[in-house]
């Protein structure tokens, strides 16, 4: 296992351009996501880190050299592609057995069946060794892509959404095996998702890429609590951001453009505990889910979203009150940059003036008129 | 009022039914197919048994038994010509399959130009085939043809014809067939190279597999199924081939490339030994389709694999 280090990169397509000074870097050992919605940039990040993309400028670096004009063997990592890219000639155990079988390697036939037997358990595949790649589901097909990889020890795994086209269950199961298996074998890996909870439970560290810049980069729960701007904000949570813009000059003038209030952190009431300061809001419909449910409001012409955690807690129809109850509001800059971003100083009013909340709890009043 | 009545017309349906309009469209096709390939097939095989002479019509027709076959079977010509035939056919689909297959490999690396390549490549496809015959004995010319020219650039000597020549004018058909045709089995591996997804390259890149290991695995199994169609379709054509070699060479000298049609069209149309010939053309007819059978089921477990 080696760290990986990008600097600047710049990539192309044409007019497109894909990546814009992407800088990062992958400790040995470390479990980093980058997150981003489709088009972000993820795959060409991925296929220049592994030497199927030439970047325009920067320098990949692998293990402290620079690796930007190595091939892709010669970087000795290992991709779990997207659109999984298995051999479709050969067995499922062919298949995996394929990167053992490299020249450099040397393995025994012996050491080779053991180790592809040893990973098809992992993923419970044992029973389709003999099966043609074609003849999977694409589960299996996804599990397989997986193992091709995991096979080999390479300085890195490279995984371009390896858990998406599978069902709920499965994803789940394997993604706790990963974290199981990537903490086992010490294992460096990019792991490239659009899916937030993906991130916040598998990542060490999490990079949030849109419109290939790189937004922010830090420990998931951190970046989902103090999200540098907007566009972190709305990706590292699964419902929309109650945005609300703001209009009152008092808060504008420190700079306040926008207030954002997570679903999860949006209280609903009933009516009769409604207080002076809160919001009353039509219920649209609630998304029971179980453990926890979905309401999706309006007040005004403008949508809301609530999440709440206990069953039976939103009435299906009608008027609640809304809360923005705690500091966990974000305020936002015209420019869409967070303020008041320092992790300490959390919930701490601005000097001479009120906290996020409190402007949040006035704006909500002035929605209500 | 009491005699019976009679019966009732079936109430009729306007226009056809289903099955009757299918016959309506189909039935014109299938008489036609009767007429032209069925009725001639048939046909053919009676004459096979008898002496019948094209050129004679008055004589009586009498029936001979299994003698033109055991006529056919025991002699050399016959033979020799099926010899001329395979040689043929061996060396120009073997011939093809290389040449063919390294084109399209190198076309399909997309550099620039390789479109227009591809459209001159093509070009010999798409002459008739008499024509192709016809104008190589221009080019095969030993004191004017560009073939001889270019031959005594490398050589030295423009002294020799390749197709008076007994040891060279069964290559020189070869030739000539691979001249016209290697482009249809290139554009067919062609289609099957660029069928192939390019993200396998990669994957194998990545799994650090050799571009030899990355033929082997990835693409000529891909490929494989196309070629080997391309090949039925040569194979069958090149078994059958009467035009070309019947212009280039009529299967002289001698009769070193008296091919099996050729040959056959001699013993129909010049000694008019209708009825032998017949016996030719069934038992050519047979072992053709006997060949594309067992050919086309290796061909479907390929492609299964
Ligand atoms: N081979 C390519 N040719 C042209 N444009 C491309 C190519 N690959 C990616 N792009 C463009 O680059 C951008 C980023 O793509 P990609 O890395 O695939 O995004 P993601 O994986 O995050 O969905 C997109 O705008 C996409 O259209
Ligand atoms: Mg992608």
């Amino acid at each position: 296992m080696a760290e990986v280090r990008l600097e600047n990169i710049t990539k192309d397509f044409g007019r497109v351009r894909a990546l814009e000074g992407l800088s990062f870097h992958i400790e040995d050992g470390e479990f980093f996501v980058l997150l981003g919605p489709t088009g972000a940039g993820k795959t060409t990040t991925l296929r220049t880190v592994a030497g199927l993309e030439r970047p325009a400028a920067g320098r990949v670096l692998l293990g402290g050299e620079d690796a930007t004009g190595w091939s892709p063997a010669q970087r000795d990592v290992a991709f779990v592609f997207q659109q999984y890219s298995l051999y479709p000639h050969l067995t499922v155990f062919e298949n995996l057995a394929f990167p053992l079988r490299a020249p450099g390697k040397k393995l025994g036939a012996r050491e080779i069946r053991r180790r592809v037997e040893e990973v098809a358990a992992k993923l419970r595949i044992e029973s389709k060794l003999d099966n043609k790649a074609t003849a999977l589901s694409g589960g299996e097909m996804q599990r397989v892509s997986l193992g091709r990889a995991l096979v080999r020890e390479p300085a890195c795994f490279l995984m371009d959404e390896p858990l998406s086209s599978l069902d709920a269950k499965l994803r789940e199961g394997l993604r706790v095996e990963l974290k199981h298996l990537q903490v086992e074998l010490g294992a460096t890996i990019l792991y490239v998702t659009h899916d937030q909870v993906e991130a916040m439970t598998l990542a060490d560290r999490v990079g949030v890429l849109v419109g290939g810049h790189l937004q922010q980069v830090g420990p998931p729960e951190e970046v989902y609590e103090y999200p540098d701007n907007l566009e972190v904000a709305q990706q590292m949570g699964h419902l929309p951001l109650n945005l609300f813009p703001v209009e009152e000059e008092a808060v504008r003038a420190r700079g306040i453009d926008r207030i954002g209030v997570r679903a999860e952190h949006l209280r609903v009431l009933p009516e009769e505990q409604a207080g002076p300061d809160d919001l009353r809001a039509e219920v649209l419909r609630v998304e029971r889910l179980g453990a926890e449910e979905v309401a999706f409001l309006r007040v005004g012409n403008r949508r809301l979203y609530a999440m709440g955690e206990e069953h039976g807690r939103f009435p299906d129809a009608g008027e609640v009150a809304v809360r923005v109850e705690t500091d966990d509001s974000l305020a936002f800059d015209p420019s869409g940059r967070r303020l008041d971003r320092d992790p300490g100083g959390r919930g701490e009013a601005p000097p001479g003036g009120e906290s996020p909340a409190d402007a949040a709890r006035r704006m909500a009043r002035g929605l209500r008129d | 009022m009491s005699t019976p009545k009679p019966q009732a017309p079936r109430p009729r349906r306007r226009g056809f039914s289903d099955r009757s309009l299918a016959w309506f469209f189909v039935g014109p096709s299938v008489l036609l197919l009767l007429a032209i390939n069925i009725f001639p097939l048939v046909w053919n095989i009676y004459l096979s048994f008898t002496n019948y002479a094209a050129n004679r019509p008055g004589t009586p027709v009498r029936g001979m038994g299994t003698r033109n076959y055991e006529r056919l079977l025991s002699q050399e010509d016959v033979w020799e010509s099926l010899q001329h035939t395979a040689h043929f056919v061996t060396w120009s689909i073997a011939l093809q399959v290389l040449l063919g297959f390294g084109l399209a490999w190198l076309l399909s690396r997309k550099f620039r130009g390789s479109g227009l390549w591809t459209t001159l490549i093509v070009l010999p496809m798409m002459l008739s085939p008499a024509v192709v015959g016809t104008f190589w004995t221009y080019l095969f010319q030993p004191q004017i043809g560009i073939f001889n020219a270019i031959v005594g650039l490398f050589t030295g000597t423009t002294e020799f014809s390749m197709i008076a020549n007994p040891n060279l004018a069964p290559w020189a058909i070869v030739l000539v067939d691979t001249w016209m045709w290697t482009p249809f089995i290139m554009l067919i591996c062609l289609a099957g190279l660029n069928s192939v997804p390019r993200d396998l390259y990669e994957a194998a890149e990545i799994d650090g597999a050799s571009s030899w290991r990355q033929f082997w695995t990835v693409t000529l199994p891909m490929v494989l199924p196309f070629l080997m169609l391309a090949v039925l379709f040569r194979g069958i054509e090149n078994f059958k081939m009467f035009d070309m070699v019947n212009e280039l060479t009529s299967g002289g000298p001698g009769s070193v490339t008296e091919l099996a049609n050729i040959y056959l069209k001699r013993e129909a149309f010049e000694k008019w030994r209708t009825g032998y010939a017949a016996a030719l053309a069934v038992i050519l007819f047979v072992t053709v389709f006997g060949f594309a059978n067992i050919y086309v089921k290796v061909w479907n477990a390929v492609k299964q694999r």
